[in-house]
């Protein structure tokens, strides 16, 4: 039997009109203020194109999301991921490099994140303090959170389901940290949720809106998805297959149903054509990114030589790595309310078209599994071997559907007194849980966990960086970027006109093959052969400092742990 | 007598006169137009007498004209009101009509009719060009694509230019206008005698008009297979506020439009509104239909609407105003060229139904909201839209009226009367249109209006030292950036994005290396013309359709490839069918406004789009 939702409860969608209520409130919205308007809009109707009540969300998350950006560039903690430097790097060299365009691009990431960071890299305050990532990040989590509050809508829930969703999403440090740096999670959560939103839209209208609409609503987020991270190559396929089964629910036959799926498909599709000519055009093989130098696939073949990677092939393994991460990055909280949420869900709307919107959000977490078994991806926690802290965020992209259950939790909870009391219960949880965060905050999250220890193992690059910014008087800077500590570009934040880098590729070779004739100042990590699975590989600028000849050239002008600056002989001081 | 077999069980019955004449008498020396204006009609000839249909009172000094021209003793004049004078005489002088609306255009005007389509040069000009590029990408590669792109980034950049340079007047006229006038009321309150002033400059034009001096409308609405629509048609038309008996609506439906006639007549339409059928015959057009409505025309002024429009309820009053405005300057000893017609702004009522008439909407929102009321006043030739233009009816009838061989025949118009020393004006006041939104329809409807553009240049380009002699150098910047450039800049748009791809190719697997200058020519034509054109098109769609529908802006570059099929379609049938007309089918969006009264308070329901 198809259970009903309860329609008195919750806000009505398009048909289920409340002619007389509305216009009453309507002229109630005349009367109050502005923010009684903007409140009675949230509970306001979700059938048509527009929904009252985003906007103001929008805008609720961009003030959080810069409240957590002040925090974050004020100690400089949005820095503290290599990952997040390497990210600020590659936008800035877009423009400014040896050899600007698009081939700075390069493919050991996906490009839209470096893309969308490029317009702000390129202002070096910007991009020398991070707050180009801090402004990407913002609007990430306001697009986030308008689109889990769309989506909400559009599943029928009222405001206190809507708002509870919402806050479930945003009251985690955690999260807001990601979102102050230029890691690739932001994009992918703002895009992921767009896209759902786009599809729940296409799927709960009154009159299905157009492939043209589902191209534009729901495919250009997949795409966006798709080019940020490989976890969109997974929503985008589950797009397709959601829209089939809808149009087959929909009686319009199988034929309708694949063209449907082509429309949302041609985006995300054209980006892959995209990406693969990009891949051929720029390094000779369309596929560079699959099985090059720096891709994925070389990077777990070393970490499975070095016996790293031990969930491959053992699910339980992966299963407990990844639930781990996600208790260490979501809390208990948001997975007890989301597991009862989706008790909830499955009660009100079985399996549903909403059902099925409601679990595009956990094709992340599928993916994320069935990675960590096939050892396409590595995560380390305190209940991994090695206990350390690594690629924990990875989990932060199940945090949107466990956010979206603890929002139908709330609004569809039986009787009167429950829907009082729930929604007071979660709300009193997620406190509660933010206090025991905020009293150890690297201790209870891992992501944060991991960045302290970035911090840690980069203080020595760190300083060698801030002395050569504050010393330099002109020339070039060779510096191997790939090595370990060494992605300290943007604190470093010289014109990358003036650094060599392996991504210069024939200038980097060069450079290599008679220092001296190339730089007049050397950044190297001087401990020789990199030791940690997660430490990157050896400089090879200190293989070549070995060499006598070399090293009669330069002086050692700064020397912090591992890392140290050279300085060209005869170079003014 | 005329003839007129039909066959009863396809085709609707058309009143016959009650006592069919027994003898058949020669066609009338004056023209059908004439004859409707005079209001009699000799119908037939029995011995001595002369059977005269009349829709008015006949002077003495009529009846012993006709009385001599006949031949006859007696005249018998049969009153009859002037619908059923139009009814008899449309059967009478069938033939005559069917030539007056089809081919006399053609035969008076050859020059001007694009019956006999394009000429041997335009077949060959053409043809030749795509030889020698083929040949030229054989024997010298490189050279012929340096020339191509060259020539590509040109056009390109050109006809962006020629639209930048239009709706920038726009807003520096509007400053220029509010400069003027602000200065015009400094001199007047600094003057010694201010309502002197005030009375110099009062413009008459600008009073509102009582209703016994408005002139009479006649509203031409040609529909062809839209029974659909024809409710929905009376409910807009009732709209309008102007008397009722000052204005007429000529519903034009075609003789085999059996389903749209009864539709018409089932809806029961009020008395000033008159379903006229036009007679059977090629080409089965829409500018035959409006030749034949204005044949029984009685208004002073004449406009188009299409069966879905919806046009603003104060629009006739206001193109009065603009009328009188025109005439006032004349009578001042004004030397600009008469105004024969203006232009309304045409916008969409349906535009958030989908992607595609959203950009449809941005896209129409440029051209009436920005072009169009930039170039008014330039001396540019205004080609005109599809509906809500309204024209002075005797310059019409001088101009020879529309082109039924042109499938474009408003913007072939607006042309002409540029040709002939006629001027088009432009009116802001909105007409709502149905944006079409289907991808295949709207292909079609461009494939029309793109070869309409096609014949319209072709016809033009017939004699071009003499149109170039009648509309000087602006006439010609307007047929060669406008009506020319607009079908070249959607056939060279796949074009370039292939050269394009071919030269980065080129370049990168070094079998082509071109000049450095031309990439960043190259580059900088398709970014900053694009950019420019997406910018300029979304800034001027926020205040019509808010910033929704604005941003859609965006995807111009996709919808300029629907373009560029349509443009490549219209090549095609300019040279094969250069006659036949696509219908762009209306009504497919009935959907849309349904669902914009779901959740809605009952009598809160907007359907248009708040301006």
């Amino acid at each position: 039997m198809m259970l009903v939702p309860d329609l008195e409860h919750s806000t009505p969608r398009a048909g289920v009109a409340s002619s007389a209520t509305d216009v009453l409130a309507s002229a109630k919205d005349v009367e109050s203020g502005w923010f009684r308007h903007r409140w009675d809009g949230l509970a306001g109707s979700a059938g048509g194109r527009t929904i009252s009540g985003t906007g103001t969300i929008a805008l609720v998350a961009a003030v959080v999301g810069l409240l957590a950006s002040i925090w974050a560039s004020w100690n400089g903690a949005n820095l503290y991921y290599a990952d997040a430097q390497s990210h600020l790097t590659i936008a800035r060299r877009i423009l400014d490099s040896e050899t600007p365009g698009l081939g700075q691009l390069g493919t050991v990431w996906l490009p839209v994140p470096h893309l969308l960071l490029m317009p702000f890299t390129a202002i070096t305050g910007l991009w020398h303090s991070g707050w180009a990532a801090c402004i990407i990040g913002t609007a990430s989590l306001a697009v986030s959170c308008a689109a889990l509050y769309r989506i909400a809508a559009r599943l029928g829930l009222g405001r206190t389901g809507r708002l509870i969703a919402v806050v479930a999403f945003l009251a985690n440090p955690s999260l807001l940290y990601t979102f102050t740096t230029a890691l690739t999670e932001p994009v992918l959560i703002a895009a992921t949720l767009a896209c759902v939103a786009g599809l729940s839209r296409w799927i709960t209208a009154t009159r299905t809106p157009s492939g043209g609409e589902l191209a534009v609503f729901a495919g250009i987020p997949a795409l966006v998805a798709l080019l940020s991270r490989y976890e969109g190559w997974a929503l985008v396929l589950a797009g397709a297959v959601l829209i089939v089964i809808v149009e087959l629910r929909r009686r319009h036959g199988l034929l309708t149903g694949l063209s449907r799926a082509a429309c949302f498909l041609a985006v995300p599709g054209l980006g892959v054509l995209w990406w693969v000519a990009y891949n051929w055009f720029e390094f000779g093989n369309p596929f560079e990114f699959v099985s090059g130098q720096y891709s994925a696939r070389a990077q777990q073949e070393t970490l499975l030589r070095n016996g790293l990677l031990p969930t491959k092939g053992d699910l339980a393994q992966s299963l407990s790595t990844y639930n781990w991460a996600l208790i260490e990055t979501a809390g208990v909280v948001l997975l007890v309310g989301g597991l009862a949420g989706s008790v909830v869900l499955l009660r009100r709307y079985r399996l549903s078209n909403d059902t099925l919107i409601v679990a595009m959000l956990g094709v992340s977490y599928v993916f994320s599994v069935v990675s960590l078994y096939f050892g396409q991806t590595a995560i380390n926690n305190d209940h991994t071997a090695p206990a350390t802290w690594w690629n924990n965020r990875f989990a932060l992209s199940v945090v949107p559907l466990l956010a979206l259950l603890v929002g139908v939790l709330a609004d569809g909870w039986g009787s009167r007194p429950a829907r009082t009391l729930v929604p007071a219960v979660v709300v009193a949880a997620v406190l509660a849980q933010n206090i025991w965060w905020a009293q150890d905050l690297p201790g209870r999250s891992a992501i944060i966990a991991e960045a302290e220890r970035s911090h840690r193992d980069t203080v020595g690059s760190v300083q060698a960086a801030r002395y050569l910014a504050e010393h330099y008087r002109g020339g070039s800077v060779l510096i191997d970027e790939s090595a370990r500590g060494n992605a300290i570009l943007p604190v470093l934040g010289l014109p990358l006109s003036d650094v060599i880098i392996r991504a210069d590729g024939e200038a980097f070779i060069e450079a290599l093959a008679d220092p001296a004739a190339h730089a007049d100042w050397i950044f190297a990590n001087i401990a020789g052969k990199g030791v940690g699975f997660d430490s990157g590989p050896a400089d090879v600028l200190t293989a070549k400092l070995n060499d006598p000849v070399v090293a009669a050239e330069y002086t050692l002008v700064f020397a912090e742990d591992d890392h140290a600056v050279y300085q060209r002989i005869g170079t003014s001081p | 007598m005329t003839t007129f077999t039909v066959d009863p069980t396809d085709v609707p019955r058309i009143p016959a006169p009650r006592d069919p004449p027994n003898e058949r008498l020669e066609p009338p020396q004056a023209s059908v137009r004439e004859v409707v204006a005079r209001g009699w009609l000799p119908v037939a000839r029995g011995g001595d007498t002369v059977d005269v249909l009349a829709s008015r009172e006949l002077t003495d000094a009529v009846v012993d004209q006709i009385r001599l021209d006949s031949d006859a003793r007696w005249v018998r004049i049969e009153q009859v009101s002037p619908n059923q004078f139009d009814e008899r005489l449309a059967i009478q002088l069938r033939e005559e009509l069917l030539y007056e609306i089809s081919e006399s255009l053609a035969d008076t005007q050859p020059d001007r009719s694009a019956k006999t389509g394009l000429t041997r040069w335009q077949y060959v000009l053409p043809i030749a060009g795509l030889v020698l590029a083929v040949l030229g990408l054989i024997l010298a590669p490189e050279f012929t694509v340096v020339l191509g792109l060259t020539g590509a980034a040109v056009a390109f950049s050109a006809t962006i230019a020629f639209r930048v340079f239009c709706v920038g007047l726009w807003p520096l006229k509007r400053v220029r206008n509010r400069l003027r006038e602000h200065y015009a009321a400094y001199r007047g309150r600094h003057s010694v005698d201010y309502l002197a002033y005030r009375a110099r400059h009062a413009d008459s034009a600008l009073t509102p008009l009582a209703d016994a001096d408005l002139p009479f409308y006649t509203i031409l609405v040609p529909a062809f297979h839209e029974a659909n629509v024809i409710t929905a048609l009376i409910g807009n038309l009732e709209r309008l506020d102007y008397p009722r008996d000052r204005m007429e609506v000529l519903v034009l439906l075609e003789e085999d439009d059996v389903d749209t006639i009864e539709a018409a007549r089932a809806a029961e339409p009020p008395s000033y509104m008159r379903i006229l059928i036009v007679p059977r015959g090629q080409p089965q057009t829409k500018p035959r239909a409006c030749n034949y409505g204005l044949i029984f025309a009685r208004g002073e002024l004449v406009v188009i609407y299409d069966a879905e429009d919806r046009p603003e309820s104060d629009q006739l009053r206001r193109v009065v105003t603009d009328f009188r405005r025109a005439r006032s300057a004349a009578d001042a000893g004004s030397a600009g060229a008469p105004l024969a017609c203006v232009q309304c702004s045409l916008s969409y009522f349906n535009a958030p139904y989908n992607v595609l008439t959203r950009l449809f909407a941005i896209e129409y929102a440029y051209l009436f909201d920005a072009m169009l009321p930039g170039i008014d006043g330039t001396g540019i030739p205004i080609p005109l839209g599809g509906t809500s233009n309204h024209f002075d009816a005797a310059m019409l009838r001088r101009l020879g009226g529309w082109d039924p061989y042109n499938v474009t025949e408003d913007a072939d118009l607006g042309i002409r009367a540029a040709a002939s020393g006629y001027r088009v004006g432009v009116n802001t006041s909105t007409t709502w249109e149905e944006a079409c939104s289907q991808t295949g329809a709207f292909i079609k409807q461009r494939t029309r209006w793109i070869k309409g553009y096609m014949l319209t240049a072709a016809v033009n380009f017939r004699h071009p030292v003499q149109f170039g002699r009648a509309t000087g150098l602006r006439g010609m910047v307007c047929l060669l950036a406008l009506i020319l450039g607009t079908p070249a800049a959607f056939l060279v748009y796949p074009v370039m994005m292939l050269f394009a791809l071919v030269t980065v190719a080129g370049e990168k697997w070094g079998f082509l290396s071109l000049p450095g200058w031309l990439d960043t020519v190259g580059i900088v034509t398709m970014i900053a013309g694009t950019g420019v054109t997406i910018l300029l098109s979304g800034l001027v769609a926020v205040p019509r359709y808010g910033w929704r529908i604005a941003g859609f802006a965006v995807f111009f570059p996709v919808y300029w490839l629907l373009h560029s099929v349509a443009a490549w379609r219209a090549a095609w049938q300019t040279i094969f069918t250069p006659h036949v007309w696509e219908k762009t089918p209306h009504g497919l969006s009935d959907d849309f406004e349904e669902e914009q009264m779901v959740g809605q308070p009952l009598g809160s329901v907007i359907v248009q789009p708040a301006v």
